[in-house]
């Protein structure tokens, strides 16, 4: 508990100074796409690491949160610090709704219907050109106008506070959440089902708030990515930003709070870097995360900070 | 303070439960024993709510609590433990023990983002009455031990922890002393006969191990092919004829 504080409290200020050592648009870029995998990994996180179920839909949150902000700012000319929020509600609206449905369902059954559901809404938005303009996408999402008027290393950073505040949101939330006693009924969920009834607590019901508060941090991402790439598409319910949440919270560590801090930043430096290789990019990549999961099962912080709680006679 | 009444339950033709009725008063140690397969842990489950009974019906305070989910069941104060061992194995005997505390914390969202002074103190109790626990069953020495890494006694030990963690005014433990040897059984009914009138208000056990039933009961129901065979004091039990016969076969003529 106290290292896991620690490390975030840590890894976020340094995360909040990079900016006055950094000058550099390239690295700007690099670092709000990693705080907006935290926030992806963290909520990814809350579903594999602290319900146990695997939540392959996952994008469907994401782009539900990316098309609500696009379409409020363009159509309603609403205002990021508007919009954003309301990725995040209606995005745990619909949390609220597939998650009544599919946690009635576990294992293999759970990972299929949810993954049904995110192949749906891509339909969806593939086909209901009237408000998500089908294929074509919606463009041209505004950034706001003090954004907008600064140079380009300017808007970066300022993209990168904004991503940074909505990734310590998440984490505070996890964090808060992780740690209570609404948490541990969690986690008993997913140890072992029976256990957690006979102490009084619901499974479904556990499952299901977890799974909103997941759905909503994850509609906050959306939101944020919509203004930041300025585009949204059917593509933001695909099935490549599942694959990147759960390579990132597998290598960085399920269920502990550190892993999705971790997990994003090597994955991000990792696509990165390894773009020197061209074609074997994904390929290397893919052998990388084999070797991850074969070798490390637990993750890359996995066996520094699992969830514990001591007793120490005061 | 719980009656069961006329219980039955059938799986495909099956009765492997046929009108079972028998009660658990305040202050009581009652044992079910019977032969395996008697329908000693499908009475658990019936009365927990693990399963729907398919006629009958379960009291608990003069109410009706016939087919209520399992978890209404433990907040009303019934809380079981499983033949099959069951803890949390990746927490730690603390961990589990104070994770059984759950419905006695707080549990509004808002106040979990939010924690204000009461929270705060909400869980430094319940930290405080979750070790208390873990030391009532004897296992303060494994406070911060995993359960992953407990002896077959010990972890049988935590189960009633964990149930007695949930804070029960009747508990129900289906088999505690299985794979426990006769060293391990006599420190568990030692555990257990402290309990009834301090921490529990009754206890309802289902147990094969002879030794333990005789020495904890107030009263033991047998059971036999999903029938009640008869009730009684230990003693008498012991001497009765019918019992004798469902677990050794009849005498030959």
């Amino acid at each position: 508990m106290q290292f896991e504080r620690r490390f975030l409290l840590i890894a976020m200020g340094l995360a909040a100074l990079l900016p006055f050592v950094v000058r550099d648009e390239y690295l700007a870029h690099i670092g709000v796409l990693i705080l907006f995998s935290v926030t992806l990994a963290a909520s990814f996180n809350l579903i594999v690491g602290y319900i146990g179920e695997f939540p392959l839909g996952h994008t469907a949150f994401l782009g539900v949160g990316a098309y609500a902000a696009a379409i409020l700012s363009t159509r309603a000319g609403a205002p990021i610090y508007l919009t954003i929020p309301i990725a995040g509600l209606l995005s745990a609206a619909t949390g609220l709704l597939i998650g009544g449905i599919t946690l009635r369902l576990r294992g293999p059954f759970f990972v299929i219907v949810t993954l049904c559901f995110a192949e749906v809404l891509r339909l969806v938005a593939n086909n209901w050109v009237g408000l998500t303009n089908g294929p074509m996408g919606i463009s041209g999402v505004p950034t706001p106008h003090w954004i907008a008027s600064q140079p380009i290393l300017g808007q970066k950073i300022s993209f990168y506070y904004i991503g940074w505040v909505i990734a310590a949101l998440s984490l505070y939330v996890c964090y808060r959440f992780v740690y209570s006693n609404l948490g541990r009924g969690g986690v008993a969920v997913r140890e072992n089902r029976f256990v957690a009834q006979s102490i009084g607590i619901k499974p479904y019901r556990y499952a299901l708030l977890t799974f909103v508060i997941a759905a909503t941090l994850c509609g906050f991402a959306g939101g944020f990515y919509a203004h930041y790439i300025s585009y949204v598409g059917p593509e933001v319910f695909g099935f490549p930003f599942t694959v990147s949440m759960i390579i990132m919270v597998l290598l960085g560590g399920k269920g502990t709070l550190v892993g999705p801090v971790v997990g994003p930043v090597v994955v991000v430096l990792l696509e990165e870097y390894l773009r020197d290789f061209q074609d074997l990019r994904l390929s290397i990549f893919g052998l990388i995360v084999m070797a991850v999961v074969l070798f490390l099962p637990a993750g890359l912080m996995g066996f520094v900070a699992r969830r514990r709680e001591t007793y120490a006679p005061a | 303070m719980l009656e069961v009444r006329g219980l039955h339950k059938n799986y495909a033709g099956i009765a492997a439960v046929q009108d079972v009725s028998f009660e658990v008063r305040s202050g009581e140690v009652v044992s079910l024993i019977g032969p395996n397969g008697a329908g000693k842990t499908t009475c658990f489950n019936l009365i927990t709510g693990f399963a729907p009974p398919s006629s009958g019906s379960v009291l608990f305070e003069g109410r009706d609590v016939t087919g209520c989910e399992p978890h209404v069941m433990a907040l009303l104060g019934v809380v079981r433990t499983f033949q099959k061992t069951s803890v949390l194995k990746n927490l730690t005997v603390f961990e589990n023990v104070l994770t059984a505390r759950h419905r006695l914390g707080n549990r509004s969202l808002w106040r979990t983002l939010l924690p204000g002074r009461a929270v705060r103190e909400s869980e430094r109790r319940l930290r405080e009455e979750a070790a208390r626990v873990v030391a009532l069953v004897g296992l303060s020495a494994r406070m911060n031990t995993g359960a992953a890494s407990l002896s077959c006694g010990e972890l049988r030990l935590l189960e009633v922890a964990i149930a007695l963690g949930a804070g029960p005014r009747l508990l129900m433990l289906d088999e505690p002393a299985a794979g426990l040897n006769t060293e391990e059984a006599l420190l568990l009914g030692d555990v257990l006969r402290g309990l009834v009138g301090t921490s529990v208000e009754a206890l309802l056990l289902v147990e094969h191990n002879m030794g333990l039933v005789m020495a904890v009961s107030d009263r033991v129901v047998v059971m036999n092919f999903g029938r009640k065979l008869t009730e009684g004091r230990p003693e008498s039990i012991r001497q009765n004829a019918e019992v004798v016969e469902a677990y050794l076969g009849k005498r030959a003529a």
